[in-house]
């Protein structure tokens, strides 16, 4: 270690800096204590009211500390044998008052409560809904009716645009700590993260997406071994629930393209260039599950024929129907796509090629699971970097996936974009906005400004109508939303109940 | 300071002390308490009991926090069971949190997981007294002076132990780059 007369190494100072940080993470947030905080507060400001009746009214005018100074005092803190007697009155009392008067409460407590309910006007929750978390993730069935997932792992659901979201989330078993949550919605149209191993995505065939009440949930346990797939048929008031052993690894994804047919993938990287992953299917709604693929730790070549990769990272799968599906991924070597597909439902897999262009056969390619609106239309996005930066190429298809025909590739670091046709699409790389309307030819980039900064997430229903979720990493995400295309957008300060 | 103008109410002596030293006692007793219920009902109890005491306007700020303090103390002898050591925020939510704000790749999330696992075991198994200085360090940001008061040591104590061990827990990253 250094001695206090020289400075640390960079390296040092790299390690004590990441140490801070993970220490910081791994306490409760200054939010989550200055709710309590407020909520000590709030019996203490009870208590003056309830006091006050029996005080001279002179006194009152002092505050609370002077206007008991005529009081008996207690200055050792023992003998409240009556006061500690209302505790159990405050307890009761304490989930109505709070939630009544928490936004006066915070008054005069701590800044970053403040600051926390400064941002609520920018988007986030306006509520005491802290417990719920910030929303996260949107799936939008229509322009009213959607579901959400937070922060805080709850899922939610809304029936007035996303204004107001009642908690439906399914009882997790309390010994199951969460790994990881992901979720399918039946959405009426998709959302796919561009970078992401924990993924929570609605995908599928857009012809099932009528039911506004079925959702999926997967649960994984800190043991890698155990998940939980939480089903519900009437909006998240019942929930049912099977298990799923695994060999070792998290569910990342669970994606069903009609009521009862449905696949779950989980997967647990094993260096940068290799995970192990399997593949369930159910053909009863969620009720049992079977193992129909996997790809466990070998060796790095190209594995044997119906069998899907141990090497390169998986994305994420995703159905046209019953049968026909694809995985997707990325592999660290220029050229190499890790597209897979199947015509069994799952249980044997064959590569599938692009017409790359020479400038992608030249680069590193990360493929997204293909989003399909028909039985024939669909789009496949493809990211590049070809070293002056990312790019997003938009392969579409017109005949179910059978081939893929490439569009204009997009120059930006796309990392969100969502598609309600084949035709029309938005991509976002956190500050602008680009879009398209005739399938990927042309995009035409937005600067929308204001609130719309730090995009992760886009979830559009219309070529009008969408949201976006923002996350700026220290501040709670913030829920936008757009009736114009995208031109501009208007932060809601939505409540969690 | 821009954003508690905006709500600031005038400040009366109860609201002041409230204001200065509530986060202060809820760190120790959520220290010496089983459940979060818990602590904010001893903190309650202190400030009430605070309320009605009649010369502690007159005492100086540290005069002030020693007492509340020592009040909280003694409630916690009568009325509370007492925790055995800091609650972490569970592990997989550290995790999701890291993998969010960091962007890490499935690859990179393995990494920092087992990274994590091992911050989250040495912690553990810390002594008591260096989890709870790094419980008030980092879950309430609060200074080693107030430190040094809610562990009843000295300042220049608390500093070292603190030193120590952010030293000790700085090891597991040299370990795995090592290894």
């Amino acid at each position: 270690m250094a001695d206090s007369n020289t400075f640390p190494s960079d390296k040092e100072d790299e390690r004590e800096q990441r140490l801070i940080r993970d220490l910081r993470h791994m306490y409760h947030t200054e939010v989550e204590i200055a709710q309590a905080l407020s909520r000590v507060r709030s019996h203490l400001e009870t208590s003056r009211t309830g006091r006050s009746d029996i005080r001279p009214s002179t006194q009152q005018r002092d505050g609370l500390l002077s206007t008991l100074q005529a009081g008996s005092g207690q200055a050792d803190g023992h003998g409240t044998s009556t006061r500690f007697s209302q505790r159990k009155a405050w307890q009761q009392r304490t989930g109505s008052i709070a939630a009544a008067v928490f936004v006066t409460l915070l008054v005069g407590s701590l800044i970053v409560v403040l600051t926390r309910a400064r941002h609520n006007s920018l988007g986030g929750p306006s509520n005491n809904s802290n417990q719920f978390g910030a929303i996260s993730s949107i799936h939008m069935l229509d322009a009213q009716t959607g579901w959400a997932t937070t922060d805080k792992n709850r899922i939610l659901r809304t029936t007035d645009g996303g204004i107001h979201w009642k908690n439906v989330t399914p009882n997790f078993p309390t010994s199951m700590i969460r790994q990881s949550i992901v979720a399918d919605f039946f959405t009426a149209s998709s959302a796919w993260v561009a970078v992401s191993g924990i993924d929570i995505t609605g995908q599928g065939d857009d012809r099932a997406r009528k039911q506004t009440s079925s959702a999926w949930v997967g649960v994984s346990g800190i043991d890698m071994a155990t998940t939980v797939i939480f089903r519900t048929t009437d909006a998240g008031q019942m929930w049912q629930q099977a298990t799923i052993q695994t060999s070792r690894g998290i569910v990342t994804q669970v994606n069903f393209v009609t009521s009862q047919d449905g696949w779950l993938l989980s997967k647990h990287p094993v260096s940068e260039s290799a995970e192990t992953l399997e593949l369930f299917r159910t053909t009863d709604g969620g009720r049992t599950w079977v193992k129909i693929a996997s790809a466990l730790a070998a060796s790095l070549d190209i594995p044997p024929p119906g069998k899907l990769p141990f090497s390169g990272s998986k994305s994420g799968l995703s159905f046209l129907n019953a049968t026909t599906g694809w995985v997707t991924g990325r592999i660290p070597v220029n050229g190499y796509i890790l597209l897979y597909r199947t015509y069994d439902g799952g249980t044997t897999w064959y590569p599938q090629s692009l017409p790359l262009s020479p400038t992608e056969r030249s680069s590193q390619l990360s493929i997204l699971p293909p989003l399909f609106f028909n039985v024939t239309d669909g789009v496949l996005p493809v990211s590049f970097d070809m070293g002056k930066g990312a790019n997003l190429d938009v392969y579409v298809t017109h005949d179910g996936g059978t081939t893929w025909k490439r569009t204009t590739p997009l120059t930006a670091a796309a990392s969100t974009a969502d598609f309600i046709d084949v035709d029309h699409g938005w991509a976002s790389d956190g500050t602008l906005l680009y879009v398209t309307g005739d399938g990927g030819k042309q995009w035409t980039t937005l600067s929308p400004g204001g609130s719309f900064q730090h995009i992760i997430h886009l979830d559009f229903v219309s070529s009008d109508i969408g949201w976006a979720i923002g996350a700026i990493a220290a501040n709670a995400p913030t829920l936008l939303k757009t009736e114009d295309g995208g031109h501009t957008w208007t932060a809601i300060p939505y409540t969690i109940s | 300071m821009q954003q508690q103008d905006e709500h600031q109410q005038p400040c009366s002596p109860d609201s002041a002390l409230y204001a200065r030293y509530a986060a202060s006692i809820f760190a120790y007793a959520r220290l010496h308490t089983d459940s979060w219920q818990d602590a904010e009902d001893l903190t309650l109890e202190v400030f009430l009991a605070a309320l009605e005491h009649e010369n502690l306007s007159w005492l100086s700020d540290k005069q002030q926090f020693v007492w509340l303090r020592r009040v909280a103390h003694n409630k916690l002898v009568d009325n509370y069971r007492h925790s055995t050591r800091p609650a972490l925020i569970p592990l997989e939510q550290v995790v999701e949190t890291v993998y969010r704000d960091e962007g890490l790749t499935p690859e990179g999330l393995a990494i920092r997981r087992e990274e994590l696992e091992r911050l989250y075991k040495a912690v553990e198994k810390l002594p008591l007294l260096q989890q709870q200085v790094l419980q008030l360090r980092y879950e309430d940001g609060l200074r080693f002076a107030d430190i040094a008061i809610l562990l009843d040591k000295r300042e220049e104590a608390v500093r070292k132990l603190y030193s120590r061990t952010l030293a000790r827990l700085r090891t597991i990253y040299e370990q795995q780059e090592g290894g």
